[in-house]
């Protein structure tokens, strides 16, 4: 028997007919649709059960206290212990895989080697002096630089100030005490009167004021407006670089008012409101404010002796709520920038932002976990985000590492040959500090004189954005650049 | 065995206290695996459950004053434009927990809901989802990653929700502890802006929050009855509420 | 006519046969699991037979799923015995203390939120509703991965017509409805997704 081309049209007929009465196009087209929903290529969360572990965010001296979601071994997810964090450390735990991570070691902008980057070191030590550049004085590690100058001949240990800090030499220089021991009290300040300084932008570490206020007042002078500008219970109007200005016209008007004794600026009272462009009805409102607002304390972005000098004629240095004195700060050491001017050599710590380095260093040995700045000299890989252990200056407390470096890291403690010493908890109070202004400060101000763009680019954190922040930048969030989205 | 009663989550931000760091769009991103922008992403081709608006009242010098928007999306409730335009059922109005939710496994891609909504708050997934190598590894497992073609939106961090329930769950409770379930933007707010809860607890800050005098919805005119409220001292603040965004960016 | 209606039926049965009894065979690939493990063995020599001896429920609500390589190293850290799992557990595993590439039988997709503290402590659903017999085990049964979407055969079940499915056969969301809107439950897409 032949089959006609009738049979094979019938065959398949019946085949068509019966093919809805089995599973084989339901199931396939269930499967087909789990399969759409499940491409292979999307990247899957790690498996394994979650669970929280404490641990210290070392991204700046804040040290903010981390809850770290841990999964399969990896950190999957961040929150504050006591309170929030910023907006780069919420995204801080992606940072460890950022395509500019460094695992080699590179020199002038080329792969090297460990082995190259110790002789060379050991070279340069040998042959003059070499600077220890320490970024965030008062760590385990910081003992360890200490130890390694001190045993070198012609080493040299320094540290970085904070712009904080910065801001805070002219007291130091007026209370006589060293400047690493000074700090602001503003878990006690009622009113602050800020002259431009970024304090709800970061200041002062990343969420202390944004914690604090707005139980506290803020009064912003500036010439532009910010976002502590804005956010502001109010805000003064001024004079770009008329800080110092705004400042002298204040402390004459506290003087007029009978609200303080002592010296008085040179300039008067009308010529340093009219620098600074403010009405001189308002600078004696200011004044009132300050001294009935007591405790109030005025900050400046910059070192300027004319408000460290405000500040002593409105009581509130030495004051509770105002600049305080405390024991068990880590011991006075060298500013990067008083390092002498000729160095055969830097090695700077990975919490050195990338934009410092000695002016007079010839060669420098940068630690960081990430590639960036002028790539100049030597770059090492440091451990990034929570892979080594992390001290918090303030309190002496230490948080192990959480996750493990990627192969090719050094610590700049391992480096130096050293060993990291136990953590030791600091006895930290306040103690009493007295201060008296013999005269009005003779220094010239700070204003005018184009220093504001050197200060901003100190303000750079030491740290790549992640990844997840780039929605941040992207939404034109950040100072400047206007702030209005691209239509 | 109960479950537990229906809620009507909602919140409300102060928008006095937004000082517009950025931390709940960060923390909201790691939160629910949003990707790294890619190269050719726009702002209105990225993805972002929460974003920061910052307008002006279109002063100069000493009469410019600013505010920042946290935008999300509302959870509208009444005739939720998304859920009743969706022809594919992916969007619905939860009945739990009055969270409007997106199932993006079930999208078709047709922004329907993309234009209905009138707060901008979803977003389509342009591109496939891509991490540097090895950044996968910080995923969130609470939160499944979504793929190209797909419209995703602010969830309210249900992820987090399940947590919650898991915990309640392991301790015989039904009842969730209200302070177990914040989403990540709530969470990571330092000045507090932003306060998160169920709107039918009496006893909840959210609830007396909402019914603050210095309270509003955005848009409250077209009548959707969002969940999201903003509070604002500031008259001005409060009169962009009914403003359309062209408008407020025209100042 | 007869002779039509004869190629006709032989289509349908053709058809027929390769949709109940082909599709299944071709659709499916029997993968081995990285080594033999004895549910019954372990439970005898633990002296427990309860699943969350292992299979732990944290108090946060946090199930841990499968033992951890070190949880294995604890009495594996030489081979127990000559047999070729024995072997492979110690000098793949425990040795390079990598976790075991385990094929599990209920898998679900990413976008799949399950909890067992809440089906197993507030539910008081037994394990074996869903998991059947396993950990009473001998052998570990063939674990079968269906080619097109790569998961377990368990989540549709033995039975490809899903016919008289037993109790703990089938893990579709078909399956979890039916029984959500049994008890009275929410089906609301967000409390079983994620």
């Amino acid at each position: 028997m032949k089959p006609t081309r009738r049979d094979v049209l019938a065959l398949g007929g019946g085949a068509v007919a019966s093919v809805f009465f089995t599973p084989i196009p339901w199931k396939l087209l269930d499967d087909a649709s789990i399969w759409t929903q499940n491409w292979s290529w999307i990247p899957q969360p790690v498996k394994g059960p979650v669970e929280w572990k404490e641990s210290a965010c070392a991204l700046c001296p804040a040290s903010c206290g981390l809850r770290v979601k841990m999964a399969g071994g990896y950190a999957v997810g961040l929150s504050g212990k006591d309170g929030a964090l910023c907006a780069l450390g919420y995204g801080a735990h992606q940072m460890n895989w950022h395509p500019q991570r460094l695992t080699v070691v590179r020199h002038n902008g080329q792969p090297s080697t460990w082995a190259a980057a110790e002789a060379a070191f050991q070279k340069a030590c040998a042959e003059g002096p070499v600077a220890i550049v320490d970024g965030r004085p008062g760590r385990g590690a910081s003992q360890v630089y200490r130890q390694f100058a001190e045993k070198t001949p012609g080493a040299l240990y320094a540290v970085i100030r904070t712009p904080e800090e910065e801001a805070l030499r002219p007291v130091a220089a007026i209370a006589g005490v060293p400047v690493e021991r000074l700090g602001y009290d503003l878990e006690n300040t009622k009113l602050v009167l800020s002259l431009s300084a970024p304090l709800l932008e970061g200041w002062g570490g990343p969420q202390r004021v944004q914690r604090l206020w707005p139980a506290m007042q803020i009064i912003q002078a500036e010439a532009e407006l910010s976002r502590t500008g804005t956010c502001a219970a109010r805000r003064v109007q001024i004079k770009p670089g008329s800080e110092a200005m705004l400042a002298m016209a204040l402390a004459h008007a506290l003087l007029d008012e009978k609200l303080a004794t002592g010296p008085r600026p040179a300039m008067s009272l009308a010529e340093a409101a009219a620098l600074a462009g403010v009405e001189l009805d308002e600078v004696k409102g200011l004044a009132r404010t300050l001294a009935a607002q007591r405790p109030s304390v005025v900050i400046s972005a910059r070192p300027e002796p004319a408000v460290a000098a405000l500040n002593v004629l409105l009581g509130a240095v030495g004051a509770e709520g105002g600049i305080v004195a405390r024991n068990g700060a880590p011991a006075p050491a060298k500013s990067m920038d008083e390092l002498p001017g000729t160095l055969r050599a830097a090695l700077l710590d990975s919490t050195v932002p990338w934009d410092r380095r000695p002016a007079g260093a010839q060669e420098v040995f940068r630690f960081a976990a990430w590639r960036g700045g002028d790539e100049q000299g030597w770059m090492l890989p440091a451990p990034g985000f929570l892979e080594e252990a992390t001290d918090n200056p303030a309190t002496g407390a230490r948080a192990e590492a959480l996750l493990k470096p990627p192969a090719g890291v050094k610590t700049t403690v391992a480096f130096l040959g050293g060993e990291l010493p136990a953590a030791q908890p600091v006895e930290s109070a306040i103690v009493p500090l007295t201060c008296k202004l013999a005269a009005w400060p003779s220094a010239a101000p700070n204003g005018q004189d184009g220093r504001t763009a050197a200060w901003t680019a100190a303000w750079t954190p030491a740290v790549l954005a992640p990844l997840a922040t780039k929605l941040h930048q992207e939404s034109k969030l950040m100072p400047a650049g206007g702030g209005r989205r691209q239509a | 065995m109960k479950t537990q009663k229906p809620r009507r989550y909602g919140m409300v931000i102060d928008l006095d206290r937004c000082t517009g760091c950025g931390a709940c769009m960060t923390a909201c991103a790691a939160e629910n695996n949003v990707a790294p922008g890619h190269a050719k992403a726009t702002p209105r081709t990225g993805l972002t459950p929460m974003l920061v608006q910052r307008v002006s009242n279109g002063g100069a010098g000493a009469d410019r004053r600013e505010v920042f928007i946290p935008v999300t999306c509302m959870h509208c409730e009444h005739e939720t434009p998304c859920v009743t335009v969706c022809p594919q059922q992916a969007v619905e109005l939860d009945k739990a927990t009055g969270i409007v939710n997106q199932m993006p496994q079930r999208c078709l891609g047709c922004r329907y809901c993309m234009t209905a909504c009138a707060y901008h708050a979803r977003y389509f997934n342009w591109w496939d989802p891509e991490w540097p190598v090895g950044m996968e590894r910080t995923l969130n497992p609470g939160v499944a990653v979504r793929m190209r073609g797909v419209v995703e939106k602010c969830n309210f961090c249900h992820g987090r929700l399940h947590e919650a329930e898991d915990k309640a769950a392991a301790a015989g409770k039904a009842e969730i502890d209200p302070a177990d379930y914040r989403p990540a933007c709530v969470e990571a707010c330092a000045t507090q802006a932003i306060v998160f809860g169920d709107l039918n607890d009496p006893a909840s800050d959210v609830r007396k929050a909402s019914r603050h005098e210095d309270s509003f919805r955005l848009l409250a005119r077209l009548g959707t009855e969002p969940k999201v409220y903003y509070r604002s001292k500031q008259e001005w603040v409060r009169g962009l509420a009914e403003r359309g965004q062209q408008e407020v960016r025209r100042g | 006519m007869i002779r039509g209606l004869c190629f006709f039926l032989i289509g349908v049965a053709a058809i027929q046969v390769a949709g109940w009894v082909g599709l299944p065979k071709a659709l499916y690939v029997t993968k081995a699991q990285p080594f033999e493990y004895r549910h019954k063995t372990h439970a005898e020599k633990s002296g427990s037979a309860e699943c969350d001896g292992c299979h732990t429920l944290g108090a946060d609500g946090v199930f841990a799923g499968l033992p951890k390589t070190e949880s294995c190293a604890a009495c594996h850290t030489e081979p127990q015995g000559k047999s070729a799992a024995e072997a492979t557990l110690v000098s793949s595993y425990v040795k390079t203390e990598k976790e075991t590439p385990w094929l599990v039988y209920a898998r679900q997709p990413a976008n799949v939120r399950f909890s067992h503290a809440i089906h197993t402590k507030r539910a008081k659903l037994a394990c074996e509703r869903c998991h059947g017999k396993h950990g009473e085990s001998d052998t570990l049964r063939p674990y079968q991965e269906n080619r097109i979407s790569g998961y377990s055969r368990d989540i549709w079940g033995r039975s490809i017509s899903r016919w008289k499915r037993v109790a703990n056969e089938g893990m579709k969301m078909d399956d979890c409805e039916g029984c959500h809107k049994q008890q009275g439950f929410d089906t609301g897409c967000l409390s079983c997704h994620r």
